[in-house]
């Protein structure tokens, strides 16, 4: 099923789950979360929202549509333009099942890791490890500091023969925004 | 002749008791200590408490009333959140009714600033409104995935604490307000639930997306529990009371009426008011064959059963009343039903 309107629901397609979610959670080592959850998807401002559902809740979606719908389970993706990139919550349902990236991440001292929460970018000599996935290369990095907390996503930056780690999207947001 | 309706029965206790001369004589005393009161507000408290608790309650302020945070056990274990935030210099002490309760007694920075609060291992609640959903007890319901509603879920704080309940349920929240709605999605994402699902409707439609094991009314009501804290001292009339009535009696029946056989309603306000409690669910009890339970949360004071004249249902005694200057929280009040007749 295709929406065709701004907040329509809609399932996500099978290219969705498998193209795009899949490939985005195995980018960092995590897939098996879908083994117990659903996607369900929502066409907002031109973008995709997929979220995770679980399946009793995904069962019920279909009938909760058409009746005005605003959100449903935790967004962990957003497709724009064909790209699928990582939201917030992904880091939420991680912590949740106790999983953490295996690949595709950067471990980032105590202190890069407070500023990072600041909306700073981290500078190499801040950065403890760098864990990449060479299939990944566009993909946003999981950003995680010394105590494990997995604190948001960045962008890997070479400049001058040094990496920095440009802040993309923090947990500091959920304050920031002032939603 | 027929019985008045609920509204006119209120006009005419309220005009009676305007003719009161000395209840208002004791009014205008109270009003005259604390300017912001209306002298109806004051007066249903004198009605209700006696003129002396009355100034106890109006006096109390927020340094008195406990702050809380409930840690989000979908994310971290409460003594896990409690040594991260010790280590950060706060002073914590365990909430006297909820075992995932911590009361902040010393805060080293705001509480909704820190790098845990960002994580989702906690949010803040207030000690009472915490009791709200441990009162519907989402654990006791004896369906697999059973279908729970929060009406009028905001920010979807309670929804959240649903999840925390039982994530095998599938809970609708609703709120006629999208901005409220934004951030309930947030906190779902930062609070990592994923079994629930927001419409942006009116609660009076919850029958149509119904039928529920159980149904949670955070009612919108006069906010007279939050009076200890500046954004709650503002006048209240009569009207102000009729008009908030209204709503929660048809938000109730629509509860009601979305419920299922032998399904729980949680009903719950931030007010002592017992017009919008005790009042309102005998009324829609006795209407749509509710029962009134025993509330299952230590801590509180037992319902109200007389007031001002009104029929309140003595049942309403099970309902649980948390004061400002007794229980050290907002003023908060939550009545437990059970359908029992299909209506």
């Amino acid at each position: 099923m295709q929406a065709k309107k701004d907040g329509e629901n809609l399932s996500c397609s099978r290219e969705m789950v498998e193209g795009g979610l899949r490939r985005l959670l195995s980018c960092y080592g995590v897939q098996r979360l879908l083994a117990t959850l659903e996607a369900c998807c929502t066409r907002r401002n031109g973008s995709i929202l997929v979220s995770l559902c679980s399946r009793p809740l995904a069962n019920q979606l279909p009938s909760l549509l058409a009746k005005g719908l605003y959100t449903s389970g935790l967004q962990v993706a957003i497709v724009k333009m064909g790209e699928v990139l990582p939201s917030l919550g992904l880091l939420s349902v991680m912590r949740r099942h106790g999983v953490r990236p295996r690949t595709h991440y950067a471990l980032v001292t105590r202190k890069a890791g407070v500023l990072f929460t600041y909306g700073r970018d981290v500078l190499s000599e801040s950065l403890l490890r760098l864990q990449l996935n060479p299939g990944c290369r566009r993909t946003p990095l999981i950003v995680v500091d010394e105590d494990g907390d997995m604190l948001g996503f960045g962008g890997l930056v070479r400049r001058g023969g040094r990496v920095l780690i440009r802040n993309l999207v923090d947990v500091g947001w959920y304050l920031r925004s002032g939603v | 002749m027929a019985e008045p309706d609920p509204l006119a029965r209120l006009r005419t206790v309220y005009s009676r008791l305007v003719s009161d001369a000395e209840t208002m004589r004791k009014a205008e005393k109270l009003k005259e200590k604390h300017s912001w009161l209306h002298l109806h507000h004051a007066a249903r408290y004198i009605a209700l408490l006696g003129p002396e608790t009355a100034e106890t309650l109006f006096s109390i302020t927020e340094k008195d009333v406990m702050r809380s945070i409930r840690v989000n056990t979908l994310l971290a274990d409460t003594a896990e959140v409690k040594k991260r935030l010790e280590d950060k210099g706060f002073i914590l002490k365990p909430h006297p009714y909820i075992g995932y309760g911590l009361i902040v007694e010393k805060e080293a920075y705001p509480i909704g600033a820190t790098r845990e609060y960002m994580l989702g291992l906690y949010t803040v609640q207030g000690p009472a409104s915490m009791t709200a959903v441990p009162g519907l007890s989402p654990e006791s319901l004896d369906t697999e995935e059973p279908r729970i509603a929060d009406c009028c879920a905001g920010a979807g704080i309670k929804t959240s604490q649903l999840a925390q309940h039982r994530p095998d349920a599938i809970i609708v929240a609703v709120d006629i307000n999208r901005r409220k709605l934004a951030a309930l999605k947030n906190n779902m994402s930062r609070l990592g639930v994923y079994n629930a699902a927001a419409l942006a409707v009116d609660a009076i439609v919850l029958p149509r997306l119904g039928p529920f094991d159980a149904v949670l009314v955070d009612a919108p009501c006069s906010g007279e529990g939050l009076v200890p804290f500046p954004k709650g001292r503002w006048p209240r009339s009569f009207n102000d009371i009729i008009s908030r009535v209204s709503l929660q009696l048809r938000l109730l029946r629509a509860a009601s009426d979305a419920l299922k056989e032998g399904g729980v309603l949680l009903y719950a306000t931030c007010t002592m008011s017992v017009e919008e409690n005790e009042y309102v669910t005998s009324i829609v009890a006795e209407e749509k064959g509710l029962i009134f339970e025993d509330v299952p949360v230590k801590g509180g004071s037992p319902g109200i059963t007389e007031y001002l004249g009104l029929k309140i249902n003595p049942d309403a005694a099970k309902c649980r009343r948390f004061y400002p200057h007794i229980h050290r929280t907002e003023g908060f009040t939550i009545c437990r039903l059970r359908k029992t007749a299909k209506t």
